[in-house]
Order: C-alpha cells, then sequence, then structure tokens
C-alpha cells in the first residue's frame, strides 16, 4: 500500500475519531440535560 | 408561553451557561481576514475575464470602498448590540421579526456555503499532489476537524484563525518579494506585457464587479462575535477596521503580482491564481510557500465561517425566531453546541453537489441582501438613536455617504451579477420569498416580543418616534 493510500486512510480514520469525541461527548451534553444534573 | 419560549428566554440567566466574553481586537481581525484571505488566492481572478485587468483593479477598489463602508455602517451599529447575531441582531432591533429571520437566514446561508465551497478545495487542492489521494477524505477531515475546534471554545478557535490567516498573509508577500519587484532590472514583473486594460470598457468594469467581492466578502462577520468581545467597544472597531486596511493591502499586491506574472487570458480561467503567479516564478520554495498558503487560507475561512453561521443559527433560535432547541450552550466549552453540529452536515452536503460557481453565487447573493438591509438600517438608527442619544462605543464618520455609497455599490453590483447569473439570481430571491412566507404563516405566532427585544429593551432609551 502507497504512502498516499495510507494517508487518504488515516484521513477517513482521523474524522471518525473526531465523529466519535463529538458525538460522546453531545451524548453525555444531552443526557446530563434531561436528567437535570446540568448546573 | 410555548415550550420553545421559555427554553430560549432561560438563556441568559445566571444558572444557564451562556457565551463567554474572552476575544480581543487580535481575535476580532482573524474572524474577518480568515474568512475573506482564501478570496485574494482564488476567485478575484474572474474579474479579469469580465473586465480586463484594469477592470479587475478599479473593481477591486470601488469594492474595497463598499466594504469599507459597511464596516463603518456595521461597527456603529454593533458597538451598541452587544449580541451575537452580528447584522441580524441589527435587523431584530431596527427592521422587525419578518426582515431579521430572513438576515439571519441569509448569512446563514452566506457562511454555511462558504464553508462548504472552504472544504471541496482543500480536497481538490491535496488531490493535486498526487493522482492516487483522494479529496473526499480529507474535504471531510476538514470540516470535522474545524467543527471540533468550533465545538470546544471560541478561543482556542480564533487563536488557531489567528496563526493560520497570519501565515497565509505572509505567503502573499513572499510571493511578492520573489520578483524582485523592487529592482526593475530584475524584476520577474511583466505589467506591460501581460495586462490587457479595459476590453470590454465601464460595462466590463460592472460585469467585474461582482468577483471584486471576493476580495471582501464575509469582512462584515466580525460583529457575529461582539458577544463574546472583552470590550465591544474597542475590540469591534480595532479588529475590523484593521482587518479592512490588511484586505485591501494584501488585494492590491495580489492583483499586482498576479497581472505581472500570469498573462490576462490565463489569469481569467485560472482556478488558483496566486499558486499559478508563484509556479511562474521557477522558484520551488514559493511555489511550496503558495500552495501552503491557499491551504491555509481555505482552512481559516471554513474556521470563521463556522463561528459566524453557528452564531447566526444561535441568535435566531434564542429569539424564538426558530426552533428554541439551538439556542442551548455547552455547560463545559460554553459555545452553541447544538447550532454548531446541526450546520455541519448542511454544509457537507452543500459540498457533496461539487457545484463550486453556483454555491458561491447564492452566497454572494445573500450577502449583498445583507449589506443593502444594513445601509438601510444605519438610516434608521441614526434617526431613531440620534447622536448624544445613546453611548456608541464606536461612530461612523461623515454619516449618510457611507450609507449611501454602500447602497448605490451593492445595488450596482447586483445589476452586474444579472449579466451572468440571472437564473441564479431569480432563484435567491424565490428561496428567500418562500422562506418569508413560511416564516410569516408558520413561524410568526412562535415569536415572543419580550424575548426578542429584551436586551435592548434593558439597555437603552427609547427610541425617538416610538
Amino acid at each position: 500500500m502507497s504512502i498516499w493510500r495510507i494517508m487518504n486512510w488515516s484521513a477517513w480514520g482521523l474524522s471518525g475519531i473526531l465523529f466519535f469525541v463529538m458525538a460522546r461527548d453531545f451524548y453525555r451534553v444531552e443526557k446530563a440535560r434531561r436528567s437535570g444534573r446540568e448546573k | 408561553m410555548n415550550q420553545e419560549t421559555t427554553n430560549a428566554n432561560s438563556i441568559g440567566t445566571k444558572q444557564t451557561p451562556h457565551l463567554v466574553k474572552v476575544l480581543g481586537p487580535a481575535h476580532i481581525w482573524a474572524l474577518g481576514v480568515g474568512i475573506v484571505l482564501v478570496g485574494e488566492f482564488m476567485g478575484w481572478n474572474f474579474a479579469v475575464a469580465k473586465g480586463g485587468s484594469l477592470g479587475a483593479i478599479i473593481a477591486c477598489w470601488a469594492i474595497g470602498l463598499l466594504y469599507t463602508s459597511l464596516v463603518m455602517v456595521n461597527t456603529e451599529i454593533a458597538s451598541v448590540i452587544p449580541e451575537a447575531g452580528g447584522q441580524y441582531a441589527m435587523a431584530k432591533y431596527l427592521l422587525g421579526p419578518l426582515a431579521a429571520f430572513n438576515v439571519g437566514l441569509m448569512l446563514v446561508f452566506e457562511y454555511v456555503m462558504l464553508e462548504a465551497a472552504d472544504g471541496l478545495v482543500v480536497g481538490e487542492l491535496l488531490k493535486s499532489l498526487h493522482p492516487e489521494i483522494q479529496a473526499l477524505p480529507y474535504v471531510i477531515l476538514t470540516l470535522m476537524f474545524l467543527t471540533y475546534l468550533n465545538y470546544r471554545g471560541v478561543y482556542a478557535t480564533l487563536t488557531f484563525n489567528f496563526v493560520i490567516t497570519a501565515l497565509a498573509y505572509v505567503t502573499i508577500f513572499i510571493l511578492l518579494f520573489s520578483t524582485k519587484f523592487y529592482h526593475p532590472s530584475q524584476s520577474l514583473l511583466k505589467l506591460p506585457e501581460l495586462t490587457n486594460g479595459l476590453p470590454y470598457g465601464w460595462i466590463g468594469i460592472i460585469a467585474a464587479f461582482q468577483f471584486g467581492t471576493w476580495f471582501f466578502l464575509g469582512i462584515e462577520g466580525t460583529a457575529l462575535a461582539a458577544e463574546e468581545c472583552r470590550s465591544v467597544g474597542r475590540s469591534l472597531p480595532v479588529g475590523a477596521l484593521v482587518g479592512m486596511v490588511t484586505l485591501l493591502v494584501g488585494a492590491t499586491i495580489t492583483w499586482y503580482v498576479c497581472s505581472g506574472l500570469v498573462s490576462s487570458a490565463k489569469l481569467g480561467e485560472s482556478v488558483y491564481p496566486l499558486f499559478d503567479a508563484a509556479l511562474a516564478t521557477k522558484n520551488p520554495f514559493v511555489v511550496a510557500a503558495l500552495f501552503t498558503g491557499t491551504l491555509l487560507s481555505c482552512m481559516a475561512s471554513a474556521n470563521g465561517c463556522i463561528t459566524d453561521s453557528s452564531r447566526a443559527w444561535f441568535s435566531m433560535s434564542r429569539d424564538t425566531l426558530i426552533p428554541g432547541a439551538f439556542s442551548v450552550v455547552h455547560p463545559k466549552y460554553n459555545t452553541p453546541y447544538r447550532a454548531i453540529l446541526f450546520l455541519l452536515p448542511i454544509s457537507l452536503a452543500f459540498g457533496f453537489t461539487g457545484l463550486l460557481d453556483q454555491v458561491i453565487t447564492f452566497s454572494i447573493l445573500s450577502a449583498l441582501l445583507v449589506y443593502l438591509l444594513c445601509a438601510y438600517m444605519m438610516f434608521k438608527f441614526r434617526r431613531m438613536y440620534p447622536m448624544g442619544s445613546i453611548r456608541r462605543g464606536y461612530v461612523a464618520p461623515w454619516h449618510p455617504f457611507p450609507a449611501i455609497l454602500l447602497l448605490t455599490l451593492a445595488m450596482v453590483t447586483l445589476g452586474g451579477m444579472y449579466f451572468g447569473y440571472a437564473v441564479n439570481l431569480l432563484s435567491g430571491f424565490v428561496f428567500y420569498f418562500l422562506a418569508s412566507l413560511w416564516f410569516t404563516l408558520h413561524r410568526y405566532k412562535f415569536v415572543d416580543y419580550k424575548t426578542l427585544l429584551k436586551a435592548g429593551a434593558d439597555h437603552w432609551p427609547r427610541p425617538e418616534g416610538y
């Protein structure tokens, strides 16, 4: 596999990680908001 | 009172997280110049095809006057309306809910579409490095990364924007000095041989106006971060006006270098004019610098667009003009996180259409409509609150000339757009008409005037004649 293809997959992977991190935080905040634990 | 209104009413109270005041003049400069700078790396050069080399520089300076007037008008009004939303917030106090809804929508579309175009260009640029590189993962990664930055906090976002905008701006000077313009016998610039003057006369200049806007489109976004400024009266005028000078200097240098290195026929069709000019120097360091500069300018623009579009959407929601769900601020990062995340897939969807010119034309049309309303708002603002009746952070000099100039040049630019994009223009008007119809028939009943005008009513005296 060439370096360019590895870079392509790395970009997909990093996008996935960023999506996961934001989605997890969003879920936690929304859950806290709904349960009334939000400060 | 319905649930949406209750939700929106609670924003801004002590118990609720709110936008934080952390931004200084450098951040405002980074927000304004960051959004715009990409227009110096691409797009403006189509003015050469429409109006010739001379037509392009005349359009650049004429549109520079339009934007200088706009920044003066905006800064005066925004300095007394320290709320997120910029021109939208001005419209709600000065024009009413329907106009405010339209201005808010225009701002969101202006920035969301620009963000989509920036993402597309980043992908295409990287793809040009090697045939095996795919554009799509980099388009998505760029927008994801910048959305994540915006999600985490406005201070880090605009500090990052300051760094990448400054670096991109410096690359224009690297190109300028690499041409040895200061040494007539060694200069690479061949303006007399490569330029073509005014091939289509004055009509060409008018047609070139819409592409002249690329040099400055988005600088008005500085007003959207007013609520997050430590000192609105200082940060906004200093950041916006220094930004305007930065862009005028950058635009003139860009025209000068590109026109002296690339023939007018090639320049009028170029996708990346500054990069093509760098290639003409045959200096690998300059080529690499301009490639990096183009990439960074796209990222800075997309970053600023995410900040601005989310603030406009957040403000509309907080004021009950759209559903209140988007008026929530992140409890830890103090950002309008729902608005930021909601607009990401919309921008991606526009990006995936691949219709870059259509996306940009709609963005420019939306911006011009906002400018027309800004000029009208300035007249109304001075009538409602004459000098001395209210404390202004900044006073626009020579009123009413800036407002008249803004109105005239925005109308001429719209006229110029009509020559090349009549269908797009009509479609844009139909879209905003239908949106207004929806608002009047289905949304007006949810608008709570007390919430809408609360911040202004708490701060200002009753306007004259009301």
